[in-house]
């Protein structure tokens, strides 16, 4: 099982680049695809859905180029937008029938399917209750469920635990976990520590370009050493931040503590720091802001 | 009413449509229909008389075809100005601001007015073009070219606009059975000022046309009578031409057409009545009864504060950790889920359980009247005689379920489930194809009457007319819902050809062979065009899911 993403972009009308040459190689497991907003996160989400052509560059499922085949992906697709609707008038247990039966999956496997992943998403109590009436966080989970329905290869998950409540977006997070064995999954989000939780490898996207692709691991890794928590007063702290990369800020009686990026401490009294996946996010992010830069 | 606040609403509203692919196709249509008029193909002429192209006729000419089209198609292309605050979520911001409902509503309504304005604009100056390209009459008069806009199409177009407004806030109009209704709406209103001349309710205007200008040609010889106004090729047919000098616009034909404002502003406040401020617990009826409820008890429950919009129910108080404790309860047991993995027959065709599942959808949501009508028509088609009876009632058996077709290739747009669909394996080659079958299995079902009336008494051009009409009906559904993404397209056509073509019936339009004298050829032009509808479906669909 193998997804190769090779020398991808995209351009929309307008001459905006969504997407310049993304390149990345994915087996078993999941990836956690991080990016603030505008990354290019869904435009990629969309095209390895198959719903979006690619301007340049390739993807392949297991050596079968999608853009000229793409039923031998969608086949094994699991797909979950991050804007989609449902049809109010159907209830979750007709609407994910209906999805079943578009996915080509027979009558009586779908329904033993749906009983388990209402269970699973914790809608079997609402199933029939029209959906029309359903909250935000619960049309979410049952988004979730139709992407789960023909038991996916390649799970791709767009922003899947906007809406859900602390509750649900635990049970989501080891629902992922649990799936992950044998197939891809390709969590996309801007909540680090949805990742945190569940991925086996982390991208990070900024301004349509990969700039990180390593282990959880790899990147903390490669912070260590370099994270450093420093107490200045409230006056002190815009200097430091036109200074500095601050990751965090917590208000305190002796003054602001802020966990700063920085290769050497930034100042008298900075004590090293353990590095979180948010400082990994926000160097890499930033890096290659300033790299951009003029 | 602030106009500050009336000037932006309608100026962002109308930017919004402007800069839309749909409002070039509404330009293209009036660009088109500029051209018809310059060639010749959209007349008024009384008997083998027509007037020679000068400032007056023209003026008349072009104002009548602007209100006439205008009232007819704008109606669908205005009506979506509320619904899309509805959808893209911008009404709950705006509802959430100091604007009245009937602010909120002129502004909109003048959005309206705008977009068809344009329309109208456009032909304007196709008059003005058209007399000096046509050259029959020197010296443009730029008032009598303006005056029959001004004065007919004008107030058409201020009550159009605020029409569809008030169409967009009762719950009833507001969808497919709206657009169908306000077709024969239309149509009445048509009737009303050509044939009954009932100025007050001659919206078009027509009324005063026919007696202005038959008033210039009632003493030339050969003129017998008659008026017609007629869009499209007249079999190429020279006219006779006369000088007319125009309308007189006197005290009671402007107070006559001003009385469309008067009826205008009523409109607007009976829609500001219905309008619920994009909160469906808000709607007339139910502020009404809450009323009700509150004038018998004389004080407001709490039940009912809960109730209302944006008052927040706090938990009752219990132990802190209950919480805490049932999440993590819950939250753990998800290991305890089991997904059975799918049998190989997942990615078959499984062609039947789309098809089933298509009909079902499509069926879904249908009241037990919609059904009980249904059969009642089916029945009905079984029982009429032969010839002219049967054909009506199939007809109106091919009316009854124009919501559930015109459904049919929107469904995905209209309710943003394209992602999931169109990311499913064989989109375009197992679940298209579902949905047009689907939708002919209905239309068969639906007129299996006379169908079956027409094979067992070996009718075969007219049973060959029914099974083409019942292929091309949701074939047509299928290319407008695609290439359009709305509805209102479908039914807005469909019921103008059901009119004209079956419900009169008109030979060359009788898609479904509801006439008892049938050509071959009508059949085989319908079977034929159903497949440049199903190929110009499938060519949308595909541009769809590829994007």
């Amino acid at each position: 099982m193998r997804l190769e993403i090779q020398d991808v972009s995209k351009q929309y009308e307008g001459k905006l680049w969504a997407l310049r040459n993304f390149t990345l190689d994915l087996a078993p497991g999941v990836l956690g695809l991080l990016g603030p907003n505008g990354a290019g996160k869904s435009t990629l989400m969309r095209i390895l859905a198959t719903i979006a052509n690619p301007t340049e560059g390739r993807v392949r499922w297991n050596g079968v180029d999608i853009a000229q085949q793409p039923d031998v992906l969608r086949s094994e697709l699991g797909y979950l937008p991050q804007d989609f609707g449902v049809y109010p008038n159907l209830n979750a247990v007709e609407f994910l029938e209906y999805l079943a039966a578009v996915k080509g999956i027979g009558a009586q496997c779908a329904r033993r399917r749906i009983d388990e992943l209402l269970a699973l998403v914790n809608l079997t109590d609402a199933r029939k209750r029209p959906l029309g009436g359903y909250s935000g966080g619960m049309r979410q989970r049952v988004g979730i469920a139709q992407a789960l329905l023909n038991d996916p290869k390649l799970l791709i998950v767009d922003e899947p635990t906007a809406g859900l409540d602390p509750e649900e977006r635990v049970r989501f997070r080891n629902l992922l976990s649990e799936l992950s064995g044998e197939r891809i999954v390709i969590l996309s989000t801007h909540i680090v520590s949805d990742v945190e939780a569940t991925a086996t490898g982390i991208a990070i996207m900024s301004r349509g370009r990969l700039v990180a692709h390593a282990t959880p691991e790899g990147l903390l890794a490669r912070l260590e050493g370099k994270v450093w928590e420093w107490v200045v007063s409230s006056d002190e702290l815009t200097a430091a931040r036109q200074h500095f990369l601050i990751s965090t800020v917590t208000r305190r009686s002796d003054g602001v503590h802020g966990r700063v990026v920085a290769d050497a401490p930034p100042g008298a009294g900075a004590q090293p720091a353990p590095p979180t996946l948010e400082d990994a996010y926000l160097q890499a992010v930033a890096g290659e802001r300033s790299a951009e830069a003029p | 009413m602030n106009p500050r606040v009336l000037y932006h609403i309608a100026r962002a509203d109308f930017f919004e449509r402007v800069r839309r692919y749909s409002f070039l196709v509404t330009l293209a249509f009036t660009l088109y229909a500029a051209f018809e008029a310059n060639r010749g193909n959209i007349v008024v002429n009384l008997g083998h008389y027509r007037g020679v192209y000068n400032s007056a006729w023209l003026g008349m000419l072009l104002s009548l075809t602007a209100t006439f089209l205008i009232t007819m198609v704008g109606f669908y292309v205005i009506k979506n100005t509320v619904e899309r605050d509805r959808q893209t979520g911008v009404g709950q911001i705006l509802a959430a601001t100091p604007v009245s409902r009937v602010s909120y509503l002129t502004g909109k309504a003048l959005s309206n007015l705008a977009v068809v304005g344009v329309i109208a604009a456009i032909l304007l100056c196709t008059a003005f073009a058209m007399q000096l390209w046509r050259a029959e009459a020197t010296g443009v008069d730029p008032w009598k070219l303006a005056a029959p806009f001004l004065f007919l199409t004008l107030p058409a177009l201020v009550f159009l606009s605020v029409l569809a407004v008030l169409f967009e806030c009762v719950p009833g109009l507001r969808g497919g059975f709206g657009n169908i209704f306000y077709f024969f709406f239309w149509t009445g209103l048509l009737g009303a000022g050509i044939g009954a001349h009932i100025d007050y309710l001659d919206l078009v205007g027509a009324g005063y046309v026919e007696s202005s200008v038959k008033q210039g040609v009632e003493n030339l010889p050969g003129y017998t009578g008659g008026f017609s106004f007629q869009i499209g090729p007249h079999g190429g047919e020279s006219f006779d031409t006369f000088v007319w000098n125009g309308f007189h616009w006197t005290a009671g034909v402007i107070a006559a057409r001003l009385t469309w404002f008067v009826f205008s502003l009523l409109v607007l406040m009976l829609a500001a009545a219905f309008f619920d401020r994009f909160d469906p617990s808000r709607g007339i009826f139910r502020r009404f009864a809450a009323r009700r409820r509150v004038g018998a008890s004389g004080t407001t429950t709490e039940e009912e504060v809960g109730a209302l919009p944006g008052t927040v129910s706090l938990p009752a108080s219990g132990p802190a950790g209950a919480g805490a404790e049932t999440s993590g309860r819950r939250a753990a047991a998800i290991e305890g889920h089991h997904l059975t993995p799918l049998a190989a027959e997942a990615g078959g065709w499984m062609f039947g359980t789309v098809l089933a599942a298509e009909i079902r959808l499509m069926l879904k949501g249908r009241s037990r009247w919609w059904l009980l009508v249904a059969l009642g028509l089916l029945i009905g088609s079984f029982a009429a005689p032969a010839g002219e009876p049967r054909g009506k009632v199939l007809a109106f058996a091919w009316l009854w379920p124009v919501l559930v077709w015109s459904a049919m290739g929107t469904r995905e747009a209209q309710h943003a489930t394209g992602p999931l669909i169109f990311s499913s394996a064989r989109a375009l080659g197992r679940q298209l194809p579902a949905v047009w079958l689907a939708g002919t299995l209905l239309a068969l079902v639906a007129g299996a009457g006379a169908g079956a009336r027409s094979i067992a008494a070996g009718d075969w051009l007219h049973a060959f007319a029914w099974f083409g009409g019942a292929m091309f009906i949701p074939a047509l559904a299928l290319a407008l819902g695609v290439w359009s993404g709305t509805s209102k397209l479908f039914e807005g056509f469909y019921t103008a050809l059901w009119y004209a073509g079956p419900a009169q019936p008109t030979a060359g339009l009788d898609f479904m062979g509801a006439s008892p004298n049938l050509s071959a050829r009508v059949p085989i032009f319908y079977l034929a065009a159903t497949i440049v509808l199903l190929a110009a479906a499938a060519v949308g669909r595909r541009r769809q899911i590829r994007s």
